[in-house]
């Protein structure tokens, strides 16, 4: 069901996960992957199933909360602002890292792979600020070992 | 003959800025030649029926040779300036007119426009006398500017390419100790200037040359100066400026050496310029640092690391983009198409930017390279533009010099220090520990502590004694800046890995001395390190207060972490933004925890959706320890490790 939602903010992700942290769960994805939600007792049997279900989608919530993400989302959006249809921005957060392999584009951060790139936070705060959808499914995409373009 | 004079032999009339005439060579009806003056004074001739000029003089009833100026004359151009060379005692021996168009003819005082058997003598001689600096420049006119502000300066006859050795007894006769040579701005001012250097230098006197900034080409310093600069901009440089080495002293014996003369800098001359930093921390322009640790541990992997990073301008491990730019690589230990460059490929380097130095070429033999051969790696590194050298291992280009004399390795590391200063690249030396553990880090680069003393930054590599691949690289020595935080890396697959969280606290000496930890202090720090994280996530910095307090040693405590399986997660920040907080696993935490410093979800998608303000702050109000419930989590695996 959740696979069939084009954009993560019209999955049930987003109320499950308000849901949650309006009673105090947390909501956490680590570096390598794992969402962990704590403390699971707090959680129904339906809850841990919903979890289970719609994992992806929290996940991708969870990294649009980044700080990091929301910096860039802002400076993204004032970039759209000031930009005259029909060219879009570049959304680069600082213009003057340089286009190497091995380095997000945007930003400058290490790309855990030696290609040509944006990193997750990047790219998620790119599509956040131009009212792109965001499928749940791309978590799995902006994953620390990948890289977005 | 002047091209006047012809015309008016033959009635010409005046036709722009020269003259027509009717071709006495042929039947001329509609005057068809035309005279004209060259700039050096010849007469020039064109009829356009063809006729030659040998058909044209003959006919008018002159020589051919008329047309040209008189050898034994000065051109008809005018005297700018003359410029008188006396002897030490003032008696003029001779003239260098100066004529417009530009050109320089020396005379006698007697109008003979000739030297031969003329004493050459410097200019302005005498008051070179009892003067310790001079000035040599490439003229008269500039010898003036520099008069006109007070400096004393000289200048020999024939500009570029006529310097003789005989001038320079002229300059140590009046007393001269230093001078300063100022050439001008082209290819022979610079060849010239450089053997006004070398004499004087061969000759025991003090030679600083100075390459004028911001000339144009051609340009000298009566350029210079007139383009706003003055004597301060002139003096500023001047101190600031190293003493010349002539190519090859370097490489010379110390019998060959000369006489010291002091160079004193007057600090107030001195420019402050900001440091640098290639690898903040760890790497700055113009200065020497070391990269040591044993055999084994990945040092020319860091090493070529580094070079590939500042070649294609990737960032740096630990954050921040590295600037792009050229490497100069001399490594002896690794093959060149088996090691070094499928390493720099795996890496991401942009091999056009980096150069290795094999072997220095004499005529037609090699050798190889030495740290003595300072003016061949300077040249090499100008010539590169490198804003690195990297010289893998050091001891590999010492040549004869004993590593373990001090006064050796001084006279060999404290010009490869300065080399560094003059040209602005780093320089990264590989150095192997001596074996002595209980000696510290810094004491250990094998050798002499010279070579620990001469670099400003230090780096140690170490294993970590709790996992084999790991490796720990960390300052030992920071003269620059605040030591950096020591980071980690394991070799794998052909690649070098390293970790994004830094090795706060890092005890490079104890990590240097090997796995010596009593246990018990282990299995204290265990217990000390579950209690403290038995409420609840904590930041790493708090732990680090803790340990202080508690009086563990940070080493044995990361250990600790280890041991126990306590995950670091940072949060938030970008490269060494953020935040690192520890948490025990589960089976080890006794209750549970709400992460108190997690960022506030649902108050961030609040703001990003059209969430209603009063759930975020209901959101808030579980960030107090007070409302930690009993641990226990779910947990969900997006995707594999990487």
């Amino acid at each position: 069901m959740a696979a069939s939602v084009t954009d993560v903010f019209d999955s049930p992700a987003l109320p499950l996960l308000l849901a949650l942290e309006a009673r105090g769960i947390h909501v956490e994805l680590t570096a390598d992957g794992r969402l962990i939600v704590e403390p699971a007792s707090r959680l129904t049997a339906g809850e841990q199933a919903a979890v289970r279900a719609h994992a992806r989608g929290l996940a991708l919530l969870v990294r649009i909360c980044d700080r990091a993400v929301q910096e860039r989302r802002q400076a993204f959006a004032e970039q759209l602002a000031h930009t005259r249809p029909p060219s879009p921005p570049a959304c680069l957060l600082r213009p003057q890292v340089p286009y190497v392999k091995g380095t997000c584009f945007s930003c400058g951060v290490v790309l855990h792979t030696l290609v040509f790139g944006r990193c997750w936070r990047c790219s998620l705060a790119c599509r956040l600020a131009c009212g792109l959808s965001i499928p749940p499914d791309l978590v799995t995409a902006m994953d620390a070992a990948r890289v977005v373009a | 003959m002047t091209a006047a004079a012809l015309a008016d032999r033959l009635h010409a009339t005046r036709a722009g800025s020269g003259w027509m005439a009717r071709c006495p060579a042929h039947d001329d009806r509609h005057a068809s030649l035309s005279i004209g003056a060259g700039h050096d004074g010849r007469v020039l001739l064109h009829c356009h029926a063809r006729c030659t000029p040998d058909a044209i003089c003959a006919a008018a009833g002159v020589e051919l040779r008329d047309l040209f100026p008189d050898t034994g004359q000065p051109p008809a151009r005018t005297i700018v300036a003359t410029y008188d060379y006396h002897d030490e005692h003032g008696v003029l021996l001779f003239q260098v007119v100066r004529f417009d168009p530009k050109d320089f003819r020396p005379r006698r005082p007697d109008g003979t426009w000739s030297l031969r058997g003329v004493r050459r003598v410097l200019f302005a001689l005498p008051a070179l006398q009892g003067q310790t600096v001079v000035y040599i420049v490439e003229g008269e006119k500039d010898v003036r500017a520099l008069q006109a502000i007070g400096l004393v300066a000289t200048t020999n006859v024939g500009g570029a390419g006529k310097w003789r050795t005989e001038y320079v007894d002229q300059l140590r006769a009046a007393g001269v100790q230093r001078v300063v040579v100022l050439p001008d701005n082209d290819d022979p001012g610079r060849l010239h200037g450089d053997t006004i250097a070398r004499s004087c230098h061969g000759a025991g006197l003090g030679v600083t040359v100075i390459a004028l900034p911001d000339l144009l080409p051609k340009g000298d310093v009566s350029d210079w100066l007139a383009a706003g600069h003055t004597r301060g901009d002139l003096l500023a440089l001047v101190h600031a400026a190293p003493r010349f080495v002539p190519a090859d002293a370097a490489s010379s014996s110390p019998a060959e050496s000369l006489v010291a003369q002091p160079v004193l800098v007057r600090l107030a001359d001195v420019q402050p310029e900001p440091l640098t930093w290639i690898w903040p921390g760890r790497l700055a322009a113009g200065k020497l640092a070391l990269l040591v640790g044993d055999p084994g541990l990945g040092k020319s992997w860091i090493s070529l690391d580094v070079a590939a990073r500042l070649s294609a301008g990737l960032a740096w491990p630990d954050g921040g983009a590295a600037p792009a730019g050229p490497v100069l690589l001399l490594s002896a230990e690794d093959g060149l198409a088996d090691t070094i460059r499928p390493r720099l490929d795996a890496l991401g380097a942009d091999v056009a930017q980096i150069h290795h130095l094999a072997v220095l070429r004499t005529g037609e033999r090699d050798r190889a390279v030495q740290l003595t051969d300072v003016a061949a790696l300077e040249r090499a590194i100008r010539e590169t533009r490198a804003r690195l050298m990297i010289v893998d291992p050091i001891s590999a280009y010492l040549g004869s010099t004993d590593s373990h004399r001090d006064a050796e390795v001084r006279g060999l590391i404290a010009p490869l220090a300065a080399l560094a200063g003059r040209t602005g690249a780093a320089v990264l030396g590989i150095m192997h520990l001596a074996k002595d553990r209980q000696q510290p880090a810094i004491y250990r680069a094998v050798g002499s502590i010279v070579f620990a003393a001469a670099a400003r930054l230090v780096l140690a590599v170490a294993p970590d004694p709790d996992r084999k691949d790991r490796r720990i690289v960390a300052s030992v020595k920071s003269n620059l800046s605040t030591p950096p935080a020591a980071l980690a890396y394991s070799l794998a697959a052909g690649r070098l890995l390293w970790e994004a969280e830094p090795v706060t606290e890092a005890d490079v000496d104890t990590l240097l001395a090997g796995p010596a930890f009593p246990q018990h202090d282990r299995r204290d720090a265990e217990d000390w390190l579950s209690d403290l994280l038995a409420d609840g996530p904590m930041r790493s910095q708090l732990v680090q207060a803790a340990a202080r307090e508690a009086g563990l040693a940070w080493r044995t405590v990361e250990r600790a972490k280890h041991r126990l399986g306590i995950a670091a997660t940072r949060v938030g920040g970008v490269a060494a933004g953020g935040q690192w907080w520890w948490r025990l696993p589960p089976a080890k935490t006794d209750t549970a925890s709400a992460n108190t410093d997690t960022p506030p979800n649902m108050a961030v998608l609040a703001s990003t959706t059209a969430i209603s303000a009063d759930k975020s702050e209901a959101t808030l109000k579980t960030d107090t320890p007070q409302e930690l419930a009993a641990l226990d989590r779910l947990e969900v695996t997006l995707w594999p490790r990487p």
